[in-house]
């Protein structure tokens, strides 16, 4: 492969990467607002008398979900994030647990994709 | 209603505002600032305790306020908000000065609690500057 086959190449892939960086910070910044919405929703539902609301558990049950689903999407986003920068440098010191978390995740994230 | 002064910066205003009104329900008074210009501005005018300070702004970062912060308003204290799920930013956070970090999104009760421990740096901060002077 020539030269400037692989600078191409390259240059494609940091393209792809900055991109890629970049909006899993911006659903990381939507998650955060979802989260703290819901919080602010359950904080006035916990201001709420026993009996004096009778819908309150059918409220807190989704809202218990809303913020489950949220450490998940922020967990995915999070890893797709460290796997966009990983061609910032083509030598690093990295963190070994956060390595094999990444080892593990993406060929069992990619085996339950259902596309 | 607590007498802390805090100060929340953040680009998103949605998060502020909505954070702001959490913290007040927990008798916690808080301006909000959405761009680190404004946050100077409101630190200059109100002297709060405590910035509760986002690192990834357009403009002005975290960090560079940061930096202002330490060199200008050396007792208030710095509680940073990082993004990424990396400990990197957070770090180079403290090695700046700042208190302490969090990383998004944030549990409001550990927020409390390290906004408690700034406030009592802050406090003895003040009392350790009029003792020289």
């Amino acid at each position: 492969m020539g030269m400037e086959k692989i600078d191409l190449e390259a240059k494609e892939v940091a393209f792809f990467s900055k991109i890629t960086a970049g909006i899993t910070h911006e659903i990381k910044n939507v998650l955060v607002i979802v989260k703290e919405s819901s919080g602010s929703m359950e904080d006035f539902l916990s201001l709420c008398q026993a009996g004096s609301f009778p819908y309150l558990d059918k409220i807190s049950s989704p809202l218990c979900t809303i913020r489950g689903q949220v450490l998940r999407g922020v967990e995915l986003g999070g890893l797709l994030n460290q796997f966009a920068h990983s061609p910032d440098k083509t030598v690093a010191s990295r963190n070994l647990n956060e390595l094999v978390e990444q080892l593990y995740f993406f060929p069992s994230t990619l085996q339950n994709l259902r596309v | 209603m607590k007498s802390w002064k805090i100060l929340l910066v953040d680009d998103e205003e949605e998060f502020v505002s909505t954070l702001a009104e959490r913290l007040q329900l927990r008798e916690i008074r808080a301006d909000t600032a959405t761009d680190g210009e404004e946050a100077l501005s409101l630190i200059e005018a109100k002297r709060p305790h405590v910035v509760v300070l986002d690192v990834m702004m357009p403009g002005l970062s975290g960090l560079d306020v940061l930096r202002r912060i330490r060199t200008q308003y050396p007792q208030v204290q710095v509680i940073l908000l990082t993004g990424h799920g990396s400990t990197r930013e957070g770090i180079e956070g403290m090695r700046l000065g700042a208190f302490d970090y969090l990383m998004k999104p944030i549990d409001i009760e550990e927020l409390i609690e390290k906004i408690r421990n700034a406030v009592e740096s802050s406090h003895q901060e003040t009392s350790s500057w009029g003792w020289r002077r």
